[in-house]
């Protein structure tokens, strides 16, 4: 046995339910012992906001753009924002300050933005902004579940779910805990083939999560003059529709700087 | 050439947020006042809010 196995098992409860890993295990008596219950929540939409690859995309700053926007429409919104490793969601906000609260003792309370828009984060969590989360999938997937129930929701209209990086334990997650996922939108940037690329990652990742994808969006797409309101092409554009059309999935337009 | 003698089309929330390090402005409830940038995000998530409703 290798030291990896043994590590592996060791890590292992059995318990499939909490295991962030369990629909990529590949020991076929755990992966049959219990299927993965969804939670019980009271959205009626969420929304999946991800990208192929992170860091550089701007995904966080269109999620809560998009969030914004619904909230601004008069839809009771909620961001959130499962990078539990570097969440960011508070900082763009300007709330990083905030914590979060429960008034009865069992719910969580959201950090509300305005009446209309709430936000939750591991951010809010942490004792400062440069403290790390070094958790393994099974513990990323505990906190998930309590963010979806364990928050007060309400009878909210959209939840806008920032996934992290890449195609990995959170998205996972999400797939097998939200009941009433309407679809994923996928953010990818101006270069054509970079956006081709990563955005096919990201689409086969949501079919093989059996999801659908809503569309594609291009960030960062030119700039917007602070003087004379022109938009400018930094970048190049086109990647997010070329990537669209070769998927065959709807584009669903671009944003700018 | 660009008329910097122009007013910034920039919501000063947003310079604000850029000159702190934050790469993103809150719009306000019920903000609706005219934004490139805000005009684009709003047209994306109507055609997300179509998509949805097909």
């Amino acid at each position: 046995m290798t030291e990896n196995t043994e590590k592996s098992e060791q890590a292992c409860d059995g318990n499939c339910s909490s295991c962030g890993t369990a629909s990529t295990c590949t020991d076929p008596a755990k992966k049959t012992s219990s299927p993965i219950q969804k939670v019980e929540i009271s959205v009626k939409h969420i929304i999946l906001v991800l990208s192929g690859k992170g860091g550089v995309g701007g995904k966080s700053t269109v999620a809560t753009n998009l969030a914004m926007s619904l909230s601004n429409k008069g839809y009771d919104t909620g961001i959130v924002d499962l990078d539990i490793h570097g969440p960011n969601i508070p900082k763009m906000l300007g709330v990083e300050d905030k914590r979060l609260e429960s008034r009865d003792g069992k719910t969580i309370e959201p950090v509300r933005l305005t009446g209309k828009l709430g936000v939750v984060s591991m951010a809010f969590l942490l004792p400062d902004t440069s403290s790390p989360v070094v958790w393994r999938g099974p513990m990323k997937f505990t906190a998930i579940k309590q963010f979806l129930e364990d928050v007060n929701w309400g009878d909210m209209e959209y939840l806008i779910v920032d996934l992290p990086p890449g195609t990995g334990d959170e998205a996972l997650a999400i797939a097998q805990l939200a009941p009433n996922i309407d679809g994923a939108v996928i953010v990818t940037t101006p270069p054509q083939d970079v956006a081709v690329m990563d955005s096919t990652k990201a689409v086969k990742f949501i079919q093989q999560l059996e999801l659908p994808v809503i569309g594609i969006i291009e960030n960062m797409s030119g700039m917007i003059c602070p003087h004379c309101g022109d938009e400018i092409d930094l970048f190049g554009k086109g990647g997010g529709k070329k990537a669209a059309e070769e998927l065959d999935v709807p584009y669903l337009g671009s944003i700018p700087h | 050439m660009c008329p910097t003698s122009v007013p910034s089309p920039i919501d000063p929330e947003m310079r604000k947020a850029g000159d702190e390090g934050r790469p993103f402005v809150i719009r306000k409830e019920g903000d609706d006042q005219h934004q490139a940038t805000w005009e684009k995000v709003d047209a994306v998530m109507d055609n997300i809010l179509k998509e949805l409703k097909e």
